[in-house]
């Protein structure tokens, strides 16, 4: 949208509807210098008080003793990325699916009423989605388990696949479509194999931003995961995960754990940011490339 | 697919590795099974339950790693009630309480039956922190009662000051911090406060958790511990040695049956577990002890275990035997450099006496000869 | 040669009736997963309903009513008021300081800045939405919550306290003292974390107003805050409701930032600097003790469902109000377009 030139003000404009409109800018100005503060009021004490905890200790050992100096949450990090790559693994082809039904096939009605229900469980807190996996999981198998975190983030990460992928799915130009049909290629394999390789960056960047919301997520795994002080690659015991650490660790007056939080912290906000920022560049990228 | 993409996935699959031999490879430290050698390797095991005795807890099973490496004890601290909870809904292999089982308690367990072993005993202290005031305050139970009912508010309060004539304190209004989560620590504290005072049974009474008059809550032991740390003028309850680490006020106190203020030293707290006797009941505690120099707000801690362990696999129910018979021998010596009291002698042959009421299958489970001769 | 091309066809034939029966499959079970998405929030609901029925039998409408919350067995008494209030509260005081500027945020966007400037901006402020929550919370209980604390809540206490009417919500906290975590502090937390989403949508919304109508305001002599007021800001306005209701929604749903901070007391007070509690915080502090044979899960879980259904709510609202919105400004009917929630402004709880 093109900017109204301040140029344009016209002559004879009163002194005070003047006033009134540089007033207003400076206005825009100082909430948009006010937004800009807390990102980075935030990174900025993650990365100062974070940067002091990690070593190598930190990504290799797990916790001692309350009170014991050194020591790592190494079992967090293993936890989180069987988790959150388990969760991948559960929603890229339920996302997908729904993706493709959504793009390609969907009639008005049925589309929009799952669209409509896409965008409600999108909205759903995510300690309730945590609820739910309790009640049907974890008391069904009798445990806590990585499993359980995994259900629970899959739930909140489907919804948000499903969609995105929809979206990337729809940039495919017809083109694409109309020339295979026209080549003689049933619809199924012209789905599976011309749309969804064409949109294989962006479906690329949607797992990618559904990680870094997995990554992030407590309050689930507060609920199913239960957490772990060792390392466990068995999905079905309790598991680790960074967030819960953090959230764990920030809320004990032991003054020798507060680092650990903050080392697990700007962890988490690289691996997110990092991730969010990836998504953009290749969603511009790819963006480019179809234009 | 594109080379960025291909990149990415690359970079992936480099960290994939990465933590699986992490993982692997702390994992074959800790021993690649059980049974390899002569000596028991013990195998992992979940717990959840109380704040109260946790840095004792975490202790030992760090110590009892070096006994059996492959026990992994994986404990939550999420409160007594969590606990008794968790062992209910069969999601953890044992619980732990500083509260005995109450009636309803036992009643939801329906037909199984769980053990209920004291391990070691510890104190609910009065915790404050207020600037100034460097010197442990005097308190006794109805002032403090007052105190959690609201009723005395700032610290200067006459009240306060009877009982502490000398100590200059600061015209600030008293902070209260308890506990947001069902714990042990709040029943023993509730318990003796209704003891204490008539009021407070009749207004709030005594349970793992109640609705309290005033305050903040925190999670844990250690969130009641951070919110008194953290707010100029808070006070709060919480076990003795989180009021220690993290060098809080701690107040002696005067119960119904003391003859002075007693200040929770592990002297006076083992004092107190003198009257402790086995079985365990809904009723046992040792509050407002009249044993000599006890301190009043004392109470033993409780591992939960099922009876019938026969749902474990054989190594881990082995591994909580062990654990057990561990924690009530060596482990007891080195309670007290964490300003917890051991077990009397009489309660802590009782409780491994206990032992033999813990079946496999029909059988009884020895401690292995690598924990016998430890 | 007639054989051959009979052969030829009859396999053509069947190559196609393969084809149209392999297309049908994939069909299907694309759907079929697809309404499994539908069953998930059925399931969802089924599973809460259970415990929501056992609740309102018992309390009736004094769950939501009611004052008391005391899981204490024998004085069991569930009354969810402190929790609604506490989450309404902080809700409604974040979207009051987050709506003005994420619209002057999409104002700023979209009419005054360009180019790189414009970029980096944007940037900043979807960012937001990336940061975990747990990481807002450790930021908040160490950094935010002292400096409150000490310095902002006594001097708002100071300053707007004294102002009649509104000062009750500035007054000093009902301990006298500063708090281990209060409303205000929450609020402020929760007004962050929505920011990029109301921004990302108040700016779509502001975008699709079409340009004849600013150029026309400037043709008629108007200055810029002038085209802005009459002939953007009335068009958006609808939208902009939905933003503040996709906001909302968010807010009301946020847990862990806000249970770290907001200091967990179950008093309903005037003062925003008093500790609160809300309904996501309730759950996660106490669901793993709540005892199964009592009714106090029974009361979590049907907390849950309330909150499915506010969500639920909130997002229909917001859909429909976007969707007007856009309609309202393009003379096109409206279409099936994408969803107001842009998949990267997500904010993790």
């Amino acid at each position: 949208m093109a900017a109204v030139p301040t140029t344009m003000i016209p002559f004879g404009v009163s002194r005070v509807r003047r006033y009134k409109d540089r007033a207003f800018t400076s206005l825009l100005w100082l909430c948009g210098a006010l937004a800009m503060l807390p990102l980075l009021f935030i990174a900025g004490y993650v990365v100062v008080r974070g940067v002091a905890a990690l070593n190598v200790a930190f990504f290799t050992k797990e916790p001692t003793a309350p009170g014991l100096p050194g020591g790592g949450i190494v079992q967090s990090f293993i936890g989180s990325g069987i988790m959150v790559g388990l969760a991948v693994l559960f929603s890229v082809p339920l996302g997908v699916m729904t993706g493709v039904y959504l793009a390609e096939f969907g009639g008005r009605r049925v589309a929009g009423a799952i669209r409509f229900i896409a965008e409600v469980l999108l909205s759903t807190p995510s300690i309730v989605a945590g609820a739910f996996i309790w009640a049907v999981v974890v008391v069904t198998l009798g445990s806590f388990s990585g499993l359980a975190g995994a259900l629970a983030l899959t739930v909140l990460m489907w919804p948000i696949m499903a969609r995105a992928i929809e979206e990337v799915l729809r940039l495919v130009p017809d083109d694409y479509r109309e020339a295979a049909l026209a080549l003689g290629i049933p619809r199924w394999k012209m789905i599976l194999r011309v749309v969804v390789p064409t949109a294989g960056a962006g479906i690329f960047t949607a797992i990618m931003l559904a990680v870094a919301r997995g990554l992030g997520e407590t309050a689930p795994i507060l609920l199913t995961a239960l957490g772990n002080n060792f390392i466990n690659v068995h999905p079905t015991q309790p598991m680790d995960a960074v967030p819960l650490r953090i959230y764990n660790y920030a809320q004990s007056p032991v003054i020798s754990l507060h680092p650990l939080a903050w080392g697990g912290a700007i962890v988490l906000l690289v691996a997110v940011l990092g991730l969010s920022i990836g998504a953009r560049v290749l969603a511009n990228r790819q963006q480019r490339r179809i234009r | 697919m594109k080379r960025t993409t291909r990149w990415a996935g690359g970079v992936v699959l480099a960290l994939t590795f990465m933590l699986v031999a992490a993982a692997c490879g702390n994992g074959g430290a800790a021993g690649g099974g059980s049974g390899g050698g002569s000596s028991f390797q013990g195998a992992p095991l979940t717990g959840a339950g109380a704040t109260f005795p946790d840095p004792v807890y975490e202790t030992w099973f760090q110590d009892f790693q070096q006994v059996e490496p492959n026990a992994q004890i994986n404990y939550q601290a999420i409160g007594s009630g969590g606990g008794i909870e968790q062992l209910q809904s069969k999601t953890v292999d044992f619980g732990a309480s500083d509260a005995p089982l109450q009636t309803d308690d036992i009643k939801a367990f329906g037909t199984e039956d769980v053990v209920q072993f004291p391990t070691v005993i510890g104190g609910d202290v009065f915790a404050y922190n207020v600037k100034g005031v460097t010197q442990p305050l005097d308190m006794d139970g109805p002032t403090l009662a007052d105190i959690f009912l609201g009723k005395i508010r700032t610290w200067n309060d006459p009240a306060i000051a009877k009982l502490n004539s000398g100590v200059k304190l600061p015209n600030e209004p008293i902070q209260i911090c308890h506990r947001a989560d069902s714990s042990g620590t709040t029943f023993i504290f509730t318990s003796w406060l209704s003891q204490e005072s008539p009021t407070w049974a009749k207004q709030v009474g005594a349970d793992k958790a109640v609705q309290w008059p005033v305050g903040n809550g925190g999670n844990g032991n250690d969130g009641v511990g951070a919110c008194i740390s953290q707010t100029e003028g808070a006070a709060g309850y919480v076990e003795n040695q989180f009021a220690v680490t993290t060098q809080l006020g701690i107040a002696s106190v005067k119960g119904k049956n003391s003859t002075d203020f007693v200040a929770p030293s592990t002297a006076a707290i083992s004092a107190a577990a003198g009257t402790l006797s086995l079985p365990i009941t809904p009723t046992t505690n040792i509050l407002n002890s009249s044993a000599s120099g006890a301190y009043p707000i004392s109470s033993a801690t409780y591992l939960l275990i099922p009876q019938d362990l026969s749902s474990l696999p054989k190594d881990n129910a082995q591994t909580m035997v062990d654990f057990v018979y561990w924690a009530l021998n060596d482990g007891q010596s080195k309670v007290r450099s964490l300003n917890y009291a051991q077990l009397p002698e009489n309660v802590r042959a009782g409780a491994q006496s206990q032992l033999d009421q813990l079946k496999f299958g029909q059988k009884t489970i020895k401690p292995t000869p690598t924990v016998l001769h430890a | 040669m007639a054989s051959t091309t009979s052969t030829t066809q009859a396999k053509a034939g069947a190559r196609r009736a393969r084809s149209r029966f392999a297309d049908r499959a994939f069909r299907t079970s694309t759907l079929v997963i697809s309404l499994g998405l539908i069953g998930l929030l059925v399931f969802i609901v089924a599973v809460f309903s259970g415990d929501a029925a056992k609740i309102f039998h018992a309390f009736g409408l004094d769950f939501i009513t009611g004052k008391d919350w005391n899981p204490v067995t024998g004085r069991e008494q569930f009354g969810a008021l402190p929790f609604i209030v506490g989450t309404v509260v902080t809700s409604a005081f974040a979207i009051f300081l987050a709506v003005p500027v994420a619209v002057a945020l999409a104002l700023l966007l979209n009419e005054v800045s360009s180019g790189w400037l414009r970029n980096v901006l944007a940037v900043f402020v979807d960012l937001l939405a990336a940061i975990p929550s747990v990481v807002y919370g450790l930021w908040g209980v160490f950094i935010l919550l002292p400096v409150f604390d000490r310095h902002v809540e006594p001097f708002l206490t100071h300053t707007l306290g004294k102002v009649p009417v509104i000062g009750a919500l500035f007054g000093p906290n009902v301990s006298g003292g500063t708090s281990g975590g209060d409303v205000f502090t929450a609020s402020v937390i929760l007004a962050i974390m929505v920011l990029p989403i109301v921004t990302a949508v108040s700016r779509e919304v502001v975008a699709v107003v079409p340009r004849d109508l600013r150029e026309a305001a400037m043709a008629l002599g108007a200055t810029r805050y002038e085209a802005i007021r009459m002939a953007v800001l009335p068009y958006a306005r609808s939208g902009i409701v939905g933003a503040t209701m996709l906001g909302l929604g968010r807010a009301l749903g946020e847990t862990i930032a806000v249970a770290m901070v907001i200091g967990n007391g179950l008093g309903i007070h005037a003062s925003l600097f008093n500790s609160g509690y809300t309904i996501p915080a309730v759950i996660a502090n106490e669901f793993r003790e709540a005892s199964g044979t009592g009714l106090h899960r029974s009361a979590l879980l049907t907390l849950a469902l309330i909150l499915m259904v506010i969500a639920l709510v909130m997002a229909s609202l917001s859909r429909l109000l976007v969707r007007r919105s856009r309609a309202l400004v393009s003379e096109a009917p409206p279409q099936e377009e994408r969803s107001a929630v842009a998949p990267e402004a997500e904010v993790s709880g």
